[in-house]
């Protein structure tokens, strides 16, 4: 964008409105790709999603959440292609770095899933298993939300993944 | 607590609040993975293998540590909780040491077992890198690749011990075991408990050398060999050899275990083990000062049958006594014996022989606290067991390290300080307690008397008696409340060096106390004033009614396996057993009558004790000693003297396991049966009976000593053959004589030996096969002819050998937790001769640098009678001062330089106190072909 920063704005504002009106747009030939609503945790929307308020309880449907409200766009520009698998990549090992190792789900889990998402192609099978397990039985919320970005790349961006 | 109701997998089911989930399930025979989990161990809930799913909410819980409540809907095993738990097992082994149970080290990997148990497998998830072995302990191998950091080690180092010992680093992947500051396990502060090996659920800590990899073909439940705690032990044999040792759930262990009873388990089978019997060769003069090492010491001897050396041992005993008369002979039992060898051998004496001259190490331990309880208070055992201290709100040590001599005691001690008690170690030496302790009172050594009488000075002017209870229950307070007057804690602080306020705040806090406790061990004993340590003791818990209620009493802390039973079964030369006084009429009529002999059979005077045999021996007075498992050249004090007195007599006749410092002197050596080859009751600190079950056959010609006994018997005249003793079986001997036992000491007139096969353990007293047996005694009366307890005011006495400007220094001696007593069986065990390997004097640092020393040097500690020279070791725990070395050391025998000055009262020698001076320097002591940790070098080849 533009103005990157700290913005105060109306919870409900869409991702789409936080761009135009609060950070002067996209820069000089960059279009909108991807976007992360609510920090590591929260998950990766694409474009076409850039509609939806971004509150409390708007985004479950999505499989995300607002969490930190701390927002990431990801570009797309003739000189550059962001990737959402790329980045759900970089935030699994962030999670296996930041995982406190006291239960088995995100310790191992993080650790795991990091290295299914290494490959070119992901077996979603296994990665869908793996990242319920996290979800249900991790105790605190950072294991539980830690398989979001890869779950979103596999519902968003699985043309990314052949 | 109340009682909830709640919908557990389709069904109602009735639950206490205060149960967990798990546990509910497990009432109700529903089976929940569980891995971090494990009964005993506080809840953990880390590793996940547990979860269930609760009706409404968003996640899973582990039902570990997940509160039954009011209603819940609870699915152990529906498909959402079903994938988790398979889940986890899947990452976590994936991760194992190996892709196979062969890659295992223990049979019963319980991530496999799960993960059989729920068709879960092969893992479909990449190995993590795995960690290198840490094989840096002799006892432990750590291989952190089979580790799934469950935290089981670290809370049973923790919660369990109170070791401190294992904790968990690094985040995430990185979370990791680690020792101290990430040492390796042999560098660490470990004390070897193996808790944590116990605790492992995939073997990842676990016996060295691939121990804990072996499949038993049995498991024998047994006991321990070793201390006064009375450890329940299952013992895993394979090939008749043990390779594991593994906690029970006894009463005084709980499942838990210290380094001695997990790994010293190996000694029955050292390649110096006794299997023939051995007679002296003509040419081969005893040589009292012991220079030469075992395998030299062989070379002495030369084998003989059984009839033989019998014959040869009875034969002369005879000829001593109708020669000189019953007082020229004399017998030492054992407190490693069972109950059944300690009574048939204080009755072999008491016929066989004809007089009481029969004792035991008893009288180098607690003599002097018996003499004084049974003066005080009628019974010479513990009022309360060590448990105890779990219910008292202030226990006092004094005079113990339990840390090191009765570990698994310690960690109810370090267990209760957690909960809330405080605990007073009183003590010139620190320990291991001192640092969960609420006061350390570093009294001056040989100052019992002062600061106690000091503690009573408070205890009776401020008021703080029990008026009610020393008016029920006692007599002769008027003469403590007098002659306490004099000793004000004010005058008493130069004495014995704690401050008046110190000594005022504890006497407040032990009088005041909901429930307080003091246990005791050899240092109040084992002085000339030791009898009168105790009385002051006594008196404590006398003035304060802090006695008779459970978490409450006196416990002095009984260091062998079985020195209560062998006291109670009457291996001491004034009791009978049951502790009837020989000189009484009606006891000698009793005893006699149950043993169906003329009363004048029985000598109306009491026996000599342990070091008067010896002063008789040195004077010709006594030419006849057989010796049942002890080893007096290195436990008694000034043992030069012993060993000479020993090599003045004609005939000695030692039974034991190997040839130690005592049978190297011996005329027939006679090869007996160890611990682990024999069926037998025990009596631990605490009154409780158990029972020893044989666990390894017999090796060569080695004979059960029960049937030794028996066969000497009938050297000197004796038929027992009505026992049924056989040379290597007396399975069917044992009962007879438990059963005689039973009808002899009303004490256990209850325990019929068909109670003790089936339950294992019973307290006594025990008056009859429905009582369930007191576990705290004195809760109404005190067994006395009044039934009411006596104070017996003691005054200041001053060691026998007080240090002056030639011999400076205090000399301490005692033990350390590798090796039992005189070393005779952990000085032969791999493990323990391992991690202890060389002969120490412990020093503070700041004493070794004013003689110029650092640790490592070599030194050479001398008294008045003679010198030892062994290794400096910096130990701030050891007052300036003073100097400790333990008596385990064959080749640096501290007891040759103790004091024989006897308590006048219990004839306990003065082992804490004498006069000592070191000097940089020395001959290096050897090992000779045992101990320096060679063992286990042996085996590794």
């Amino acid at each position: 964008v533009r103005e990157p920063g700290v913005k105060l704005a109306p919870a409900g504002i869409t991702l789409r409105e936080l761009v135009d009106e609060y950070c002067g747009g996209m820069l000089p030939g960059h279009a909108l790709y991807a976007y992360l609503p609510g920090g590591a945790s929260g998950g990766i929307l694409p474009a076409r999603l850039a509609d939806v308020p971004l509150d409390f309880d708007t985004l479950q449907p999505h499989g995300c959440f607002i969490g930190s409200a701390a927002v990431i766009v990801l570009s797309r520009s003739d000189a550059h292609l962001d990737r959402a698998s790329d980045a759900a990549r970089n935030l699994m090992r962030f999670f296996e770095d930041e995982s406190c190792g006291q239960c088995t789900p995100c310790r191992v889990g993080t650790a795991k899933a990091g290295a299914l998402m290494q490959a070119p192609q992901w077996d979603a099978a296994l990665l869908g298993e793996l990242s319920q397990v996290m979800r249900d039985a991790s105790i605190c919320g950072l294991g539980q939300a830690a398989p979001n970005a890869p779950d979103c790349v596999l519902r968003y961006f699985p043309e990314e993944l052949v | 607590v109340k009682t909830i109701s709640l919908q557990l997998d389709g069904r109602t089911v009735q639950a206490r609040s205060d149960q967990t989930l798990w546990e509910v399930a497990r009432e109700q025979g529903i089976e929940i993975p569980h891995l971090c989990h494990t009964p005993g161990l506080e809840p953990a809930g880390n590793c996940r293998a547990c979860v269930v799913e609760v009706e409404g909410e968003r996640t899973l819980a582990a039902s570990c540590c997940r509160r039954a409540s009011e209603g819940l809907h609870v699915q152990t095993a529906s498909p959402r909780a079903r994938r988790a738990q398979k889940m986890v097992l899947e990452l976590l082994e994936g991760d194992l040491c190996g892709p196979a149970p062969a890659a295992d080290y223990i049979p019963d990997n319980e991530v496999r077992r799960w993960a059989r148990a729920l068709g879960v497998g092969p893992s479909r998830f990449e190995s993590r890198a795995q960690p290198s072995a840490d094989l840096s302990h002799p006892a432990i191998a750590v291989n952190l690749d089979a580790c799934i950091q469950c935290t089981r080690c670290l809370r049973a180092c923790r919660e369990e011990q109170g070791n401190d010992v294992i904790g968990l680093a690094g985040r995430g992947a990185h979370a990791r075991i680690v020792f101290d500051m990430e040492d390796a396990l042999g560098g660490s502060t470990c004390v070897a408990c193996g808790e944590c090996i116990q605790a492992c659920p995939t073997g990842a800590l676990a016996p060295a050398r691939g121990a804990g990899a072996l499949v038993a073909e049995r498991e024998v439940a047994s006991l321990c060999p070793y201390c006064g705690v009375g450890c329940q032990v299952t013992y895993h044999v394979q090939d008749d050899r043990i390779v594991r040792a593994e906690g029970r759930d006894g009463p005084a262990n709980a499942g838990r275990l210290c380094v001695k009873g997990r790994f010293g388990f190996d000694y029955p089978r050292h390649p110096q083990r006794l299997t023939v019997p051995l007679i002296r060769r003509a040419d081969a003069p005893k040589d009292p000062t012991l220079s030469a090492d075992p395998e030299t010491v062989r070379s002495w001897f030369r084998e003989a049958s059984w009839e033989e050396a019998l014959a040869a041992a009875g034969g002369a005993l005879r000829r001593i006594r109708d020669t000189h008369g019953p007082k020229a002979l004399a017998g030492f039992g054992s407190a490693k014996g069972s109950n059944e060898e300690a009574y048939l051998f204080q009755k072999l004496v008491r016929l066989g022989f004809g007089s009481n001259n029969v004792d035991h190490c008893t009288r180098l331990c607690h003599a002097s606290s018996v003499a004084a309880l049974l003066e005080g208070i009628g019974s010479g055992a513990v009022s309360n067991p060590v448990r105890d201290v779990e219910q008292a709100e202030l226990v006092i040590i004094i005079g113990a390290n339990p840390t090191v001599n009765h570990p698994v005691a310690a960690t109810w001690i370090k267990n209760a300080v957690r909960a809330g008690t405080r605990l007073v170690v009183m003590d010139p030496r620190g320990s291991e307690l001192t640092r969960h302790a609420w006061r350390h009172l570093a009294f001056r050594p040989d100052t019992d008397v002062a600061l106690l009488n000091a503690m009573l000075h408070v205890i009776v002017e401020e008021g703080l008696v029990d008026e009610a209870f020393i008016a029920a229950r006692t007599e002769g307070f008027e003469a403590l409340r007098e002659n306490v007057r004099g000793y004000t804690p004010e005058a008493m602080a130069g004495v014995c060096g704690i401050p008046a306020e110190t000594i005022r705040e504890v006497a407040r806090a032990y009088a005041t106390s909901r429930g307080s406790m003091i246990l005791w061990g050899m240092g109040v004993s084992q002085h000339v004033h030791g009898t009168d340590n105790a009385r002051c003791l006594i008196a404590l818990a006398l003035a304060t009614g802090q006695i008779g209620r459970p978490g409450t009493g006196l416990h002095p802390l009984r260091g062998q396996n079985n020195v209560q039973g062998a006291s109670d079964a009457g291996l001491i030369p004034m009791m009978y057993p049951d502790y009837h006084r020989v000189g009484e009429e009606e006891a000698r009529a009793r005893i006699a009558q149950a043993w169906g002999v003329e009363a004048s059979r029985l000598d109306r005077e009491p026996g000599l004790t342990v070091v008067e045999v010896m002063k008789a021996a040195a004077d010709g007075r006594l030419r006849g000693l057989y010796v049942m498992g002890e080893n007096p050249a290195m436990s008694d004090p000034d043992a030069n003297h012993a060993r000479a007195a020993m090599a003045r007599l004609e005939m000695l006749v030692v039974q034991d396991l190997f040839l130690t410092e005592t049978a190297s002197l011996a005329d027939v050596v006679l090869p007996a049966s160890a611990f682990h080859e024999k069926l037998g009751t025990f009596t631990n600190t605490d009154r409780l009976v158990q029972l020893a079950r044989p666990v390894l056959p017999l090796p060569g010609q080695a004979r059960q000593d029960l049937w030794i006994v028996t066969a000497m018997a009938r050297e000197l005249g004796l038929d027992w053959s009505g026992y049924g003793a056989e040379p290597t079986d007396c399975t069917q001997a044992v009962p007879h004589v438990f059963e005689e036992m039973r009808r002899v000491m009303p004490s256990i007139g209850g325990i019929s030996w068909r109670r003790m096969a089936d339950a294992g353990a019973v307290t006594y007293p025990c008056a009859h096969e429905e009582d369930p047996g007191e576990v705290v005694v004195f809760t109404d009366h005190f067994p006395t002819p009044s039934g009411r307890a006596r104070f017996v005011p003691a005054d200041i006495v001053p060691a026998a050998e007080r240090p002056d400007a030639e011999y400076p220094l205090v000399l301490i001696t005692g033990r350390q937790l590798e090796h039992w007593h005189t070393g005779s069986m952990t000085r032969r065990s791999g493990v323990l001769d391992a991690l202890e390997p060389d002969p120490v004097a412990l020093l503070h640092p700041l004493e070794l640098e004013r003689l110029g020393l650092v640790p490592g040097d070599l030194l050479t500690l001398e008294t008045r009678r003679g010198h030892v020279s062994l290794w400096a070791r910096a130990d701030a725990t050891t007052p300036e001062g003073t100097v400790f070395v333990a008596f385990c050391w064959a080749e640096a025998a501290i007891n040759r330089l103790t004091n024989a000055a006897l308590d006048p009262v219990a004839k306990i020698p003065e082992f804490k106190y004498c006069a000592a001076r070191v000097r940089p320097g020395g001959v290096a002591p050897e090992a000779g072909s045992l101990g320096g940790g060679r063992i286990l070098q042996v085996e590794l080849a």
